[in-house]
């Protein structure tokens, strides 16, 4: 039968069990993309269906997950080789019988170095003077998210290469930061004193709500509850609602539209998420997101777009992916990456 | 999700790192696909071996963890399969997936072994109706991900899911978390036909489909 017909009966529990669709969910592809937005496209009344079957697939996961100590990983591995050389007694493979001690003393290091990391990150709240109030900034390097409360109680999920800056105290009639890069808020409620935003032209007023807001090269404020207003540096004041997202792009072009949470969202819960992003994009994503540089000599084509989506995958997985259907070449070194054609 | 110790290999940035500074001996491998490394492994290639452990041996001990809450003896189990798939390498035959393929050989090297023991042993757990094993959990507090299911809803999800069988919860944390084709599946849990693992899942779902059928509020 052809594809295209097949689903078209689909309820969520035929989708739930077919491996094409499964596939699309967990390790979405150029192919699966097109055929599924395509079908989406084409099926607008079954977006519900097929979104909800996508969730459930997303959500299941072990209630319990058992983790081997890095210990036992490494006695394990350790047993395993000297056990198998003792039982093959061939010898042919004993010029590698350093390897996998070297290998665990590497896991150890990174590991502590990785651990130390996070804990300085939770010391870099620095302090800094102005006027009366003291103002703390969180600056989080690429690589780094950080979760943390402001002192009224609004939480504040920082991402990579993302800063902000707050009083140590609220003490006025507002509640006023200022940040740089993106961060999801979910601001406390207080009807007597707005939450208040400040960025390079623009101040993003709330009393209680919930939202995430971009602030790079172009503005990107998605709403999930409550209200927004957003005043630019003439006066002009646009009011956001819940599921709308507000785009001020760099040329001064303004939108408001529905949004992708997925697209938005994804970042605080480890999915990282390319939609039809140009060479430059998917570059600057992945430095962030993995704190690396990379240095490329790709030769890429105008039209050259990436989309696809991974959830907690580390960057060889990642590269892998995108060179795959952009066929390109790798290398990794250290924190050095270098893309190039093949 | 209950961690026990830290983070499991490959789902953290820090196995990021630790993947990046192994690069040279690791991108060989990433580059290649399970059907070339398993090749590799078998000619007595030492690093392909390396990957292979720390690809999936988190993995294989998490799975083991499940049917069996005795740490040792799931050491022990992986401590055997992968010993003995060293020795006998060489004659091996080929694998298209690979994680696949441990997972068979290790749910059946676990199952032998509490077999065995279960002779010796009688408080050894009971397989095939045992609520504990492979329980579900509706994952992280996505509740900003969703669009359709409030988290009530996924809790009440979550709830009859943990009141199938256990080799339906079995077969469905395998088919959407493992990432494992129903063919891996009917082979770790050694239905002699596909059909059986696919029926497995579809009653399950078609058994949930109420709850999801639901509006939301």
């Amino acid at each position: 039968m052809d594809e295209k017909y097949k689903y078209i009966d689909f309820e969520i529990e035929d989708f739930l069990n077919d491996e094409f669709f499964i596939q699309w969910v967990k390790n979405p592809g150029e192919e699966t993309n097109h055929f599924w937005l395509k079908w989406i496209e084409n099926n607008p009344e079954r977006r519900p269906i097929l979104q909800k079957s996508k969730e459930i697939i997303a959500m299941i996961d072990y209630k319990e997950r058992y983790v081997l100590s890095d210990q036992a990983y490494m006695d394990l591995y350790e047993d395993i080789v000297e056990k198998s050389h003792q039982q093959r007694a061939d010898g042919s493979h004993f010029q590698w019988s350093g390897w996998h001690k070297t290998a665990a003393i590497l896991f150890l290091v990174f590991s502590t170095v990785y651990g130390i990391d996070v804990l300085n990150k939770r010391n870099q709240v620095e302090s800094k003077n102005q006027h009366v109030t003291t103002w703390l900034t969180v600056d989080n390097p690429a690589g780094q998210k950080y979760k943390f409360q402001l002192p009224d109680g609004t939480r504040v999920h920082l991402n990579a290469a993302s800063s902000i800056e707050y009083p140590q105290s609220f003490d006025g009639e507002k509640r006023t930061v200022r940040m740089k890069g993106e961060a999801f808020f979910d601001v406390k409620t207080d009807p007597n004193r707005p939450f208040i935003i400040e960025i390079d032209n623009s101040q993003v007023t709330v009393l209680g709500t919930s939202f995430n807001l971009k602030n790079e090269e172009d503005f990107e404020l998605a709403l999930v509850e409550g209200k927004v207003e957003v005043a630019d540096s003439t006066g002009g004041i646009i009011t956001v609602l819940p599921n709308e997202m507000l785009i001020k792009r760099k040329n001064g072009e303004v939108s408001k539209g529905a949004y992708d949470p997925l697209e938005v969202f994804g970042w605080r819960e480890q999915y990282l998420i390319f939609k039809d992003d140009s060479y430059p994009e998917v570059i600057e994503k992945l430095e962030e997101w993995f704190g690396v540089t990379i240095e490329s000599t790709l030769k890429v084509d105008k039209d050259w777009s990436y989309s696809g989506q991974y959830h907690n995958k580390p960057l060889n997985q990642v590269l892998e992916g995108i060179s795959i259907s952009s066929d390109f070449q790798y290398k990794i070194n250290n924190k050095s990456i270098t893309i190039s054609n093949p | 999700m209950k961690k026990t110790q830290n983070k499991p290999i490959e789902t953290t940035e820090s196995s990021a790192m630790l993947y990046m500074q192994h690069s040279q001996v690791m991108i060989v491998y990433t580059e290649k696909s399970d059907r070339e490394v398993w090749a590799s492994f078998k000619s007595g290639d030492e690093a392909a071996f390396n990957y292979i452990y720390r690809k999936y041996v988190a993995d294989l001990f998490n799975y083991g963890m499940q049917i069996c809450k005795q740490e040792e003896i799931i050491r022990d189990c992986l401590q055997k399969m992968f010993i003995d798939l060293r020795k006998n390498q060489a004659k091996l035959g080929d694998v298209q997936r690979i994680k696949g393929y441990l997972f068979t050989v290790f749910h059946r090297e676990l199952f032998k072994f509490l077999k065995k023991e279960k002779k010796l042993n009688a408080d050894l757990i009971s397989i095939d109706n045992e609520e504990s094993i492979f329980c579900i959990e509706t994952s992280h507090e996505t509740k900003l991900i969703d669009e359709e299911f409030a988290l009530e809803k996924k809790a009440e999800i979550a709830k009859a899911l943990n009141k199938l069988s256990t080799r339906q919860r079995q077969a469905i944390i395998m088919l959407y978390q493992e990432e494992l084709s129903y063919k891996e599946i009917a082979e770790v849990m050694n239905f002699s036909e596909v059909k059986t693992a696919r029926t497995l899942v579809y009653r399950a779902m078609e058994k949930l489909k109420e709850i999801f059928e639901v509006e939301k509020a």
